[in-house]
């Protein structure tokens, strides 16, 4: 069943294509990445699967539903969660409020009840707590549950942000640039523990990427991009082989 | 409507129309530079009324030269406000809404101050015969300031065009209101140039106010909340940050009151509320303004 | 015997938040139900009149410090409020004499309802109000959100003094019966705190929290922007409209002029002395700035100093409050709480850290000694 698909989807902004023809298919359960020089359109591609842009033409399909016309909140609430490329948390917040307010389109109490307090508010409350405070012990952060989102280090806010996207248990997982600002330690560190919660929540992951050997070692599939237009796509041993890819990307980093 | 009448009511939205685009570029100025909405900017408007009193009544000095001084002193408040409360919370990069508050802050402060020092009860602002007169041609009885005013706001405005298009400190505000950080790094004395667009804005006011005071000669305290609010729609119709569209929201606005009363007798009480509805349809459709480009909020 | 006491004393520090908060509040209403044979009901009515404030700026506060869409159009959920509230609670016979220059309209003349039923409409009307104008206003952005919201204020106010045969035009509406008792203040006071407190303790008060803090990222987890904004916009609308109707009871008379658009300025200013986001502020702002208000009226009037007599300027207490209150907004913008609430925790902290220092202070000086 392909999970993501994109059908000629183009985004043009005034005279400016950012995004040209893209098809993409994603299956299930795999890890796909999108790369590109800076100023590729992936993050635009991003941006328009998740209803932030509605694109000038194409299509979106997730597991066969259109996602044409939905909001970004519409489109979370079906399944798919993401991060950004520059860490966006709730910097008023602590960590676990952080994960919590991913939880809120899912509630099944009404405003009243949530005001008043009410048991099965408060009975909602507390499963979506132990939640949150599971997602965070499965990605290390259980003992900086009460701090500040903003206090932890970098790398840390990083994995508060895939564990927010994670809480509501979504289908497709989209990363923006994860690796971004890490040294290779911590850049390795991440690539196991994107293929730990790919399995421990059997989602899958589309992900943008400029760390090529994250990108090689994790992804099943990889699209070159270049000025909006797909040049290549295949597993990381084509990519790595492909002329075009080479000499477009590749090969301006020597 | 006899056409007598028709003309003279077209005059009249014309008159009104010219003073609020005289303001309205004020607000539309400073939006434009440091993205402030300048609420004070209508208490400079009635403290430019009061400044006229002052020179022109009680010192009785020559018309002309009072309203010289008049426009410089307003000018150089226009300036006080920003470098005293605006200027010292930018730097700290206070957030908008604080700044916003401090605008409202200072509109509060003038109005006490001049209630304190001329009390509430109505002054007589100075008029000048040389433009009150009454003209006639034909069968139309039309007041002076009908031609003159809109000579007055051309001449205004093509000024301030070559201005900001030809002339150092023009291209330097144009330059700001495009990206201040460039324009710092350009070596362009931002601070300076905010400094001086709330000069033009602050005298164009006073101009405006001195117009204005022609027709309404009546001056208490609160005397520029509406014209103030009203050129501040208009500044926001048009288009808020851009000069040619506060002059055409000023025009409409100036218009479409005249003329609504005219033909609707009925609603006059409502005037007050037609630029309001104005207001929300445009934000509506085109909550850029009319011929506003799109300001972006940045995230 | 002693061992049963240690028992209670543990428990007692264990429950130390609850007890302090009973003990608090016991004591503040023990304040409040004397407060008119302690003061005098000239300060009866100045704290009436702060905890009504202090609802409009707690509603304010809702939208604009925990929403974070600044929005300035309270003034019109006020007078919507008011109005409501003053009409419902004439009898038909006051009507007639209220109305004297052109009649009520014959259906509203009969309508008569109790204060508190009244009220509850007021408000209602006022979500309602806030409800139809969300939806075009909501959808905008920054700064013309704001300048959309004080157009409606406007509006709603021009039309107040316009819609004669229900308002009874430019002359107001007078001889509203007083029903608000202090206690009727302060529970109202109380109840919205409590209220707000526990939203923004729920679920609903993260979105809301969310939607400030970077509304890209809320939206991107689920939450729809629109309608989080609209809850906290239409709630917002419902105290003010409370508020305005128990301030037309309080005062009396009302009229459309009351609730001009610049009149939503000393709300703004009460809630930023507060602290932009805190409820707690919100009250504090309100208490601290109204009661200054009154205290300030010494200025207006002629004081002999002995070696200068000062003659008292008409309006000097204003000129003298915008001045401290541009001083807050330029030099102490977190205002009083910042963002925090008020908790036992912080204050205890607070205490036992100004304790340590005076005791060091102490220390130094034996040390010297």
């Amino acid at each position: 069943m392909n999970v993501l698909e994109t059908r000629h989807v183009t985004m043009r902004f005034g005279g400016l294509t950012a995004v040209d023809d893209l098809n993409i298919v994603i299956e299930e359960g795999e890890i796909v990445s999108l790369i590109g020089p800076n100023g590729a359109g992936k993050t635009t591609c991003f941006n328009v699967i998740t209803g932030i842009y509605q694109p000038t033409e194409g299509e979106v399909f997730f597991y066969g539903e259109k996602l044409n016309g939905k909001r970004p909140d519409q489109v979370a609430s079906i399944g798919i969660s993401r991060t950004f490329q520059n860490i966006r948390l709730f910097k008023t917040m602590t960590v676990l409020e952080n994960v919590l307010c991913a939880t809120h389109f899912n509630r099944h109490s009404g405003l009243f009840s949530n005001i008043l307090h009410l048991p099965n508010a408060l009975k909602e409350e507390g499963l979506n707590r132990d939640k949150a405070l599971k997602i965070l012990d499965e990605v290390g952060l259980a003992q900086y549950a009460d701090w500040k989102a903003t206090s932890l280090p970098y790398g840390l806010q990083r994995r508060l942000e895939i564990a927010r996207a994670l809480v509501s248990e979504p289908k497709l997982l989209l990363l923006d640039e994860p690796a971004a600002g890490m040294n290779p330690k911590e850049s390795d560190e991440l690539a196991d523990f994107i293929f730990e919660i790919k399995d421990k929540f059997h989602i899958t992951v589309f992900l943008i990427e400029h760390h090529m050997k994250l990108v090689m070692k994790i992804s099943d599939r990889i699209y070159v991009t270049q000025y909006g237009k797909t040049i290549a796509m295949g597993t990381p041993e084509e990519i790595r082989n492909n002329p075009l890819v080479i000499q477009a990307y590749l090969g301006e980093e020597g | 409507m006899p056409f007598d009448v028709l003309i003279q009511q077209i005059c009249n939205g014309l008159v009104l129309g010219c003073v609020y685009a005289l303001v309205s570029i004020g607000y539309t100025i400073t939006y434009g530079i440091i993205r402030l909405i300048n609420f004070a900017h209508n208490s400079i408007f009635m403290l430019s009324m009061y400044f006229a009193i002052v020179f022109v009544t009680m010192l009785a000095l020559p018309w002309w030269l009072g309203f010289i001084i008049v426009i410089a002193l307003t000018a150089i408040m226009g300036v006080l406000t920003e470098k005293l409360a605006y200027h010292r919370l930018r730097n700290r990069g206070a957030p908008t809404s604080t700044i916003k508050i401090a605008a409202l802050g200072v509109s509060y402060l003038i109005d006490n101050v001049v209630i304190v020092i001329f009390s509430g009860r109505p002054k007589q602002f100075p008029t000048v015969d040389l433009l009150t007169d009454v003209f006639e041609i034909g069968p139309v009885r039309l007041q002076r300031t009908a031609i003159i005013v809109p000579l007055v706001v051309l001449v205004l405005l093509v000024g301030l065009t070559y201005f900001l298009n030809h002339t150092k400190p023009g291209l330097a505000m144009r330059a700001v209101s495009r990206d201040m950080e460039a324009a710092r790094l350009m070596g362009i004395d931002v601070d300076k140039t905010i400094a001086f667009s709330f000069a033009i804005g602050s005298g164009l006011a006073a101009i405006g106010a001195i117009l204005w005071g022609q027709r309404y000669t009546s001056v208490i305290p609160t005397v520029g909340s509406m014209p103030g609010m009203k050129s501040f729609i208009a500044a926001v119709i048009g288009g808020i940050g851009n000069i040619d569209g506060a002059v055409i929201g000023g025009m409409l606005i100036g218009m479409i009151e005249v003329m609504v009363v005219a033909f609707f007798p009925g609603l006059s009480s409502y005037r007050d509320v037609f630029s309001f509805c104005l207001l929300l349809i445009v934000l509506l459709i085109k909550p850029t303004g009319i011929i506003g480009e799109k300001v972006a909020d940045k995230a | 015997m002693e061992k049963k006491n240690n028992a209670i004393f543990q428990r007692i520090l264990e429950n130390r938040n609850k007890v302090l908060t009973i003990v608090f509040l016991a004591l503040i209403m023990v304040i409040v139900g004397n407060l008119k044979p302690w003061f005098g009901s000239y300060w009866v009515r100045v704290f009436n009149t702060c905890c009504i404030y202090s609802m409009v700026t707690m509603s304010m506060n809702l939208v604009n410090g925990c929403t974070g869409i600044f929005t300035m159009g309270s003034p019109g959920f006020m007078c919507i409020g008011a109005y409501t509230t003053a009409i419902l609670t004439l009898t038909p016979e006051v009507k007639d004499a209220v109305y004297y220059l052109s009649p009520i309209a014959p259906w509203l003349r009969e309508l008569n309802t109790s204060f508190p039923v009244a009220l509850l409409l007021g408000g209602l009307f006022a979500a309602i109000a806030a409800f139809i104008i969300g939806f075009p206003v909501l959808r905008l952005s920054g700064d013309y959100l704001s300048i959309a919201t004080m157009a409606f204020s406007e509006i709603a106010r021009v039309i107040m003094l316009n819609a004669q045969s229900i308002t009874n035009g430019p002359i107001g509406i007078t001889k509203i019966k007083n029903h608000v008792t202090v206690w009727v203040a302060f529970m109202a006071l109380v109840s919205v705190y409590v209220l707000l407190r526990l939203l923004m303790r729920s679920t609903y008060g993260r979105a809301l929290k969310a939607v400030r803090d970077d509304p890209v990222a809320a939206e991107a987890i689920g939450i729809p922007l629109f309608r989080t904004k609209m809850t906290s916009f239409i709630i917002s609308g419902f105290i003010a409209g409370i508020a305005g109707g128990l301030l037309a009871s309080l005062v009396g008379t009302i009229d459309a002029n009351q609730f001009v658009y610049s009149y939503v300025n000393q709300f703004l200013l009460m809630m930023i002395l507060g602290g932009n986001g805190s409820m707690t502020g919100s009250i504090l702002g309100s208490f601290v700035i109204t009661t200054a208000l009154e205290v300030f009226r010494f200025m207006d009037e002629p004081i002999d100093f002995g070696f200068w007599k000062y003659p008292g300027i008409g309006g000097m207490r204003m000129v003298l409050f915008s001045i401290s209150l541009m001083l807050i907004v330029l030099f102490w913008e977190h205002g009083i709480m910042g963002s925090n609430e008020f908790s036992w925790d912080r204050i205890i902290e607070r205490v036992k850290k100004l304790v340590s220092s005076i005791r060091g202070l102490f220390k130094r000086k034996e040390e010297q000694a």
